[in-house]
């Protein structure tokens, strides 16, 4: 690291993200009414100004960005894609189901202790109660239509 | 002494009874994020029809008031706003939260929305019409100035980078024009996305941009969640009174800005605390402190939006045009009670209007012991749960409250997608209230422009339309000073401050 | 047997087939779906149908919201719901005709059975209580000295109120301004606040801002039961009769005996004085298209719809 100077890298790798963005903006405002379109291509334009003045500053102005993030990425990641599965499974496995599996994963990925059977039986009984109770107040407390899907 | 006797109506045992299990079922529901305000009271109404009108609708107001007080718990505890209201509340709850302030934080937002609810309140007592007729000056053009005036804050809460901010700022206000635009008819950046049509919902996207990446940073490592200054102190009732004694000025200017921006129809809570904590955070002393804990902004954002229950009510009560969202379904419930709202209401049936609103002040007041109880039992259990427990706990209600808001799907996984996006935003240097801003004044600065551009189309000119109203000229001065004070006051200080940290470098 | 003996038995069979239906609907709770949030028409006229439908069945109705892209989020998914009689639907017109013409909502016109269209809030114009125009003959004489100058708030672009503008234009050859806004309570801001020179909404309006504003002319056959000083665009020479229509669906695929149940128990809530008298207090105009009747309402509704979208130009290419 020690041949470039330090600059926010990353925030200009953001800004530049922006420029495409903005691009994109301006683009598919062709077909809006007239109307429809100045809100939108104002923004754009913005955007780019803002995201090019960025790369500028960062570029002019050496300094760090945002520190690295600590701990694992590995988990992190793995907490997204849990969740991002729930999401796309709500309907079509339903809620229940997909709640059960989701918040076992969840629990999996945020567990730092020993795993000992105790601890097993009782978070699981903990999780059901939690699920059962929530289900029970949204279903017919709040009547809220949950997704039914193809188990539960 | 008529006032008396609506006092005492408003006092009956059951109408006290009312109060408590509003304010209490209230601060539950509003402390879920994802369950708002809206929603609180629209589950109750059906539970009202059998009340007499007063008696119901003091239900309904304590259970709105409530909530809006409860979402500041996962607001400090999560930095997710339970609701829209809270947004500001995350920006110094969840810092004080981290370095162990959190109950402190709690009692705080308690004591800051137990004021404010009590202000908004007093104004609906004693000024309703005359502030009403205030609300009709406000036409398109003023909402489109008051949204750009609104815009302007993310210089005030942009952390780090001020380009970043407008940049977060653009993206959330792109995100808003996503779908058939209400106003105009345009079918916008769906990418032929059925699921898009209907635009990006407001609630899920706060909850998908503030609480999943707390859930990512979460699970990364092993360190608890919330820390503990010592060991658990109790209320902390004396320090959060002396505290909120010491900015008594800044309670009084959050809870007056609530009660206005409540009165205007198409603002609300959340443009009400984002608001008071910028101007907290112009006039405080320790201005320097905001974004890392500071008291000064969480009573700002506190008492702000309790206020505008009280101030959304007034048009609500007096002309029939809701407030704030939870007013809508205030107004549909009056109108199947058979109680007609308008300026009649207070004249004609004001046995009803005045017992409710002093039934109002009553379960504003009630809110303190219940707040604090409640609040006390949210943060020890918080503390106590491993994280486990709490990570899947808490994305559990991230994805059920995402679904409630509109019974939809695909809301949750926009809220899921949202939040991942955010989280790798937040590696960039982009943080999320910008994009939030973006998403709430968006739609609002743009209505007003097309909406003003009709007018003055219509009327022959549309410069004179936007650039000669009297508030509108106002607010552009608002504008104007609040982009170039910072400015200013930079000039001033820049010296001061060289000579005090130049010995410590 | 002969003849007249065996339709004797086909009819008992039938009575008895309907009777018992009729005692075993419902016998559960059911889930009434709102396309919309609450706190609008749709809902205020669902909840002031829940204690009668309480009273007459001694069962229960639970209201839920489910509202998303201006109701097409529900009627999309319509027809995967249960097709027992125990989940219905609300539904809207023009919603239902305009929305599938504009665009691929996920569902279309004819995919949404409706069993009964219960009511409908008429369109009205209305001006402040303060406006020098007193008549509707004062609005048209204005928009034709000054054309484009005279401005309509109204809730939502291509919505009813939109359509009701673009309809009473023609109509009488005038030209007007149209500003749309997000829902009626924005849409009645601006009315109250002065900002536009009247509104196109419905009925519902005048009842709820009461004396603040006035009535210029309704949409309806004759004239609103209370709001007897407002009169019909038909009195004054224009056969303008619409607004915005509700009914309740049922999945397409429920079984025809079901549906006509469905339809029997709207109706008869329908036909309940009490009811009546609090519908129309609230502005509604009551409306029985029961089930044998909907879908000649519907292919009415449709021609006179589409061409109207077509003469917007909002029919999608």
């Amino acid at each position: 690291m020690s041949g470039r100077p330090n600059r926010d890298w990353r925030g200009i790798a953001g800004a530049a993200g922006f420029v495409l963005i903005g691009a994109a903006v301006l683009y598919f405002s062709k077909d809006f009414s007239r109307l429809g379109a100045v809100f939108p291509r104002t923004i754009g334009w913005a955007m780019v100004l803002f995201a090019l003045a960025c790369i500028l500053w960062a570029w002019l102005r050496p300094g760090a960005g945002v520190e690295a993030a600590k701990g694992s990425m590995l988990r992190r990641a793995a907490l997204a894609l849990a969740m991002l599965g729930w999401a796309l499974l709500l309907k079509v496995v339903g809620f229940l189901a997909s709640g059960a599996v989701a918040f076992v994963l969840l629990m999996l990925v945020a567990n730092y202790d020993r795993w000992t059977p105790r601890r097993a039986l009782g978070y699981l009984s903990l999780a059901a109660a939690l699920l059962g109770g929530m289900y029970v107040i949204f279903r017919f407390g709040l009547h809220v239509p949950l997704p039914a899907g193809a188990l539960i | 002494m008529p006032q008396l006797d609506f006092l005492i109506s408003a006092a009956t045992p059951f109408n006290l009874l009312l109060a408590v299990a509003g304010v209490v079922a209230g601060t539950v529901i509003g402390a879920l994020p994802g369950l708002t305000a809206t929603m609180a009271v629209a589950v109750l109404v059906p539970f009202t029809f059998g009340m007499p009108p007063a008696s119901g609708l003091i239900a309904l107001g304590a259970i709105y008031t409530g909530a809006i007080y409860g979402g500041a718990y996962s607001a400090i505890l999560l930095n997710t706003p339970g609701t829209p209201s809270a947004i500001a509340t995350t920006f110094e709850g969840y810092p004080m939260a981290k370095r162990g302030d959190g109950d402190l934080a709690i009692t705080l937002a308690c004591i800051a929305s137990v004021v404010g609810g009590l202000v908004g309140a007093l104004f609906l007592l004693l000024l309703a019409p005359p502030l009403a007729a205030v609300a009709l000056r406000f036409g398109p053009v003023e909402y489109f100035w008051l949204a750009i005036f609104g815009l302007t804050l993310i210089a005030s809460l942009s952390e780090g980078s001020l380009l970043k901010g407008a940049l977060g700022g653009c993206l959330g206000v792109i995100l808003s024009t996503i779908g058939t635009a209400e106003v105009g008819g345009d079918i916008r950046y769906t990418g032929d996305f059925k699921s898009l049509l209907g635009g990006i919902e407001v609630v899920p996207a706060l909850i998908g941009l503030y609480c999943v990446p707390v859930l990512i940073d979460m699970v990364a490592t092993a360190d608890p969640h919330l820390r503990l200054k010592e060991k658990l102190a109790g209320y902390r009732l004396g320090e959060a009174l002396r505290l909120a004694w010491g900015s008594k000025w800044n309670v009084a200017r959050s809870s007056l800005i609530g009660t206005v921006v409540g009165i205007l129809p198409g603002a609300g809570g959340s443009i009400a605390s984002l608001v008071s904590y910028a101007e907290a955070r112009r006039s405080s002393p320790r201005s320097a402190n905001f974004g890392h804990g500071e008291p000064d902004g969480l009573i700002a954002s506190e008492s702000a939006n309790n206020a505008t229950v009280g101030g959304g009510l007034i048009p609500t009560l007096v002309l029939g045009i809701p407030g704030t969202p939870p007013d809508a379904v205030i107004l549909g419930a009056l109108m199947v009670q058979g109680v007609r709202s308008g300026p009649a209401l207070f004249s004609v049936q004001s046995q009803i209007v005045y017992t409710f609103i002093y039934g109002l002040f009553i379960a504003t007041i009630l809110m303190l012991p219940i707040g604090l109880l409640i609040g006390r039992h949210a943060f020890r259990s918080l503390i106590a749960i491993p994280k486990a427990i709490l990570v899947p706990a808490v994305a559990f209600l991230t994805v059920i409250g995402a679904y409630a808001v509109q019974n939809s799907e695909n809301d949750v996984l926009q809220m899921v997608l949202l939040g991942i996006a955010g989280w790798g935003l937040s590696r960039f240097g982009f943080s999320a209230s910008p994009i939030v801003l973006g998403l709430i004044l968006g739609p609002i600065a743009e209505a007003g422009f097309v909406q003003g551009t009709l007018i003055g189309g219509a009327k022959g000119s549309v410069l004179a339309e936007f650039f000669t109203r009297p508030i509108s000229v106002a607010i552009i001065c608002l504008i104007v000073l609040s982009l170039f004070y910072p400015l200013v006051l930079q000039r001033k200080r820049l010296p001061a401050m060289r000579r005090q940290s130049g010995p410590a470098q | 047997m002969n003849r007249s003996t065996k339709l004797f038995f086909a009819a008992a069979a039938a009575v008895a087939l309907a009777g018992q239906a009729a005692a075993a609907y419902p016998e559960k709770t059911v889930n009434y779906i709102i396309a919309f949030g609450p706190g609008g028409e749709s809902d205020v006229s669902a909840r002031l149908q829940e204690p009668f439908f309480r009273k007459l069945t001694n069962q229960t109705v639970a209201i839920q919201y489910k509202a998303g892209a201006g109701g097409a989020a529900t009627w999309s998914q319509l027809n995967g719901m249960p097709a027992d009689g125990y989940t219905i639907v609300g539904t809207n017109l023009p919603h239902l005709i305009l929305q599938p013409l504009e665009k691929d909502v996920g569902y279309k016109t004819d995919d949404i059975d409706t069993v009964y269209w219960f009511h409908y809030t008429p369109d009205a114009i209305i001006v402040p209580v303060a406006s020098p125009l007193k008549t509707l003959k004062d609005l048209v004489e204005a928009a034709k000295k000054s054309p484009g100058t005279i401005t309509f708030s109204g809730s939502g672009t291509n919505s009813a109120n939109h359509l009701a503008q673009r309809r009473f234009d023609k109509m009488a050859g005038i030209k007007t301004t149209y500003v749309p806004f997000k829902g009626t309570g924005a849409s009645n801001t601006a009315l109250l606040g002065s900002q536009v020179t009247g509104s196109w909404g419905y009925t519902t309006v005048r009842m709820m801002l009461g004396e603040q504003v006035r009535c210029l002319a309704v949409a309806m056959e004759s004239r609103h039961p209370k709001i007897p000083d407002c009169p019909t665009f038909k009195e004054l020479g224009y056969d303008l009769v619409g607004g915005a229509y509700r009914g309740i669906a049922v999945p397409k695929s429920t079984p025809r005996q079901i549906k006509q149940q469905v339809s029997d128990l709207i109706g008869k809530i329908n036909k309940t004085p009490e009811f009546v008298a609090k519908m129309e207090a609230a502005g509604f105009a009551m409306l029985d298209i029961d089930l044998a009747r909907t879908a000649e309402f519907m292919a009415r509704k449709k021609s006179e719809y589409e061409a109207l979208a077509k003469e917007m130009g909002i029919v999608r290419k």
